[in-house]
């Protein structure tokens, strides 16, 4: 290959890929962590009870009974059964007139006819109420996923569209690196850790090379996700700049239903009925959802959604008659076979059909990526480090680590702080939830100022002991403010409150690994920052 | 579960053979043996192979787009285990 493309690419590869990178680690530490968002929801909301094997039959009963009391007028009424990971309990939620439809009637209605409007509970599948949820308000495993594409704090629109730059960037990182890597076959297995830098690159490569699969396919479905928000020229294309019809547009590719009212009052059909007819069927197990549209009404539908291999939003869309409990229609949920590719992207960016195997392998293809970027970063300054003994610091370089440092170091030491926060913040704060991601982002602020006034080598060292004392306390933290600590999960066999406190064990253990391994190299930087003052000297 | 250890292990074992398959790496992981072509070729092929029964085990536990993903995700990490433990167990 031509030495000055690669030349080329090897500079676009590098400014492509540092520019951005600390938010770009920021995006995959989340993200990665995202992978067991319903895990983190479940410690973080310990005094939640939780329910198991669940039927789908109980699900639908208990569901029914409080919607046919509760909202028997409701335009749309849609039941989740508990019995997905993402969805641990029964969870249901009902539509009805818009608030402007309301408005408008609100002279010929009486108050009491008017509300409620909408509805969204979770039931207790043993009493069949609302179950309570309010003890630890608290923003959870979700509310660290989104931050992965909404970086919390901006404008959702700005953080769509630098979402959307840092990634493009990453794919164009990716794609250059494949290309100036003169020895991708034979370096395939190559780690050579004695050999100073050499070692930082080799760790990035073998990172990026092994999951490689992985950030291809996390970085192009990533861009596929809000391709219209990111690429608004295809709807205008299409559509012109009226959203409205871009919208409709979007709506006519996948099969939905739209049920208007007769007038005419009508008996839905029990729903158990139905759920006894998908009894029979092979997917039966594979049942996302129940969607009952006008249940009161002689046109009423209900509309059950079926998972399928990959697409765990519901692949195949079955239509029933509301008054008879006739199968109408048993459809694929998309019309469009290019929808239907980028459905499959975003399910395998998701990763919502993995099982506990593969949701590990996620997480830990996300963690190479994580260390990828990291990695990256730091050979930046440790390719320049020599130069620098030479030359003197200059102030980007000292930038760009003490970024490397508050950010690769910091940030975990952040995360540690908002499960902190979940557990040491008083149960009946304010604005608690918030307050956990302001503890987050407050410790890492500290972070990020604290290298700045220490030796780097030193402030290293000091990020990597408190973040392995940040992580190795939460266990501790945990024993002393909840029930749901390890010396009773591991007895109960409750591997996910117990899986949170030993992956936090094992992430401290590392930290502190790295900083012993960082304490064995300060007497090394005493010699460089010899070389430096000596540089100086001469160069005064 | 089950499928995905012998997955596990089917996707450890080809990465091995191709990794054994080079030279720089053959010497690593057995000092005294020494890397003839025929070798080279049947590790190769073998190792390939042993991949191909990772990704058909993979798909057997669901289906072959499911697989497909599981795959993938075994075989960085077998990949990059391998080479951490190049890495620290060898000269």
């Amino acid at each position: 290959m031509n030495d000055s493309f690669r030349k080329s690419m090897t500079w676009l590869h590098t400014w492509a890929g540092l520019v951005f990178c600390w938010i770009l680690y920021f995006m995959f530490v989340t993200g990665t962590v995202g992978y067991f968002d319903n895990e983190i929801d479940r410690w973080m909301k310990p005094e939640v009870p939780v329910e198991t094997n669940i039927s789908i039959d109980d699900s639908v009963r208990v569901a029914e009974n409080y919607l046919r009391r509760e909202a028997p007028d409701a335009d749309r009424w849609v039941i989740t059964p508990a019995q997905w990971r993402e969805t641990p309990h029964l969870r249901i939620f009902w539509q009805g007139k818009t608030t402007e439809e309301t408005t408008e009637n609100a002279a010929e209605e009486s108050a009491e006819d008017a509300e409620p409007v909408n509805g969204n509970e979770i039931l207790d599948i043993n009493t069949g109420e609302p179950m309570d949820q309010s003890v630890r308000d608290t923003g959870g495993g979700q509310t660290l996923y989104r931050m992965h594409y909404i970086l919390h704090y901006l404008d959702r629109d700005i953080a769509y569209r630098l979402v959307g730059v840092i990634t493009m960037l990453m794919l164009v990182g990716i794609i250059t690196g494949v290309v100036i890597h003169r020895k991708i076959f034979s370096d395939f297995f190559t780690f050579r850790r004695q050999k100073g830098p050499r070692a930082w690159l080799d760790m990035h490569n073998l990172m990026s090379i092994s999951s490689l699969p992985f950030q291809l396919m996390i970085t192009y479905s990533g861009l596929i996700f809000m391709v219209t928000v990111w690429m608004p020229g295809i709807a205008v294309g299409s559509y012109g700049f009226d959203l409205q019809k871009a919208d409709e547009g979007l709506h006519m590719l996948v099969n939905e239903e739209h049920v208007e009212r007769s007038g005419e009052p009508g008996n839905l059909v029990s729903l158990q009925n139905i759920v006894e007819k998908l009894s029979s069927r092979d997917d039966f197990e594979n049942v996302r959802n129940f969607e009952v549209f006008q249940p009161g009404d002689t046109n009423a539908k209900i509309v059950v959604n079926v998972s399928k291999d990959l697409s765990s939003d519901g692949a195949t869309q079955l239509v029933f008659d509301g008054m008879t409990g006739e199968l109408i229609h048993d459809r694929p949920f998309v019309k469009n076979n290019a929808v239907g590719v980028a459905f499959i992207m975003i399910s395998l960016h998701e990763g919502l059909f993995a099982g506990p195997f593969v949701r590990w392998l996620y997480f830990f293809s996300g963690l190479l990526g994580t260390g990828m970027i990291a990695t990256g970063a730091i050979y930046w300054t440790q390719k320049r480090k020599v130069k620098i003994a030479e030359t003197g610091p200059d102030r980007g370089y000292q930038f760009v680590e003490s970024l490397n440092i508050g950010t690769i170091v910091g940030l975990m030491t952040a995360l540690a702080a908002y499960f902190w926060a979940n557990r040491l913040l008083p149960l009946g704060m304010e604005g608690r939830a918030d307050w956990e991601v302001h503890c987050m982002f407050i410790i890492w602020g500290l972070c990020l100022l604290h290298p700045v006034f220490r030796p780097k080598l030193n402030a290293w060292m000091e990020q990597c002991w408190v973040a392995s004392l940040a992580f190795l306390a939460i266990p501790i933290v945990n024993l002393l403010t909840t029930d749901a600590h390890l010396f009773n999960s591991l007895p109960e066999g409750d591997w996910v409150l117990a899986g949170f406190d030993i992956v936090a064990i094992a992430t401290g253990i590392g930290f502190a690994i790295a900083a012993l391994l960082l304490k064995n190299r300060l007497p090394k930087t005493q010699i460089v920052k010899g070389a430096l003052q000596q540089a100086h000297a001469q160069g005064s | 579960m089950l499928m995905y250890v012998f997955a596990f292990f089917a996707a450890l074992l080809g990465s091995v053979l191709l990794c054994g398959a080079m030279q720089k790496h053959h010497r690593q992981l057995w000092p005294n043996s020494r890397l003839t072509g025929a070798k080279k070729w049947s590790m190769t092929i073998s190792g390939y192979l042993m991949l191909a029964l990772s990704i058909a085990l993979c798909a057997a536990v669901t289906n072959f787009g499911v697989g497909l993903a599981a795959f993938f995700g075994i075989v960085s990490a077998t990949i990059f285990g391998l080479a951490v433990y190049l890495s620290f167990a060898t000269k």
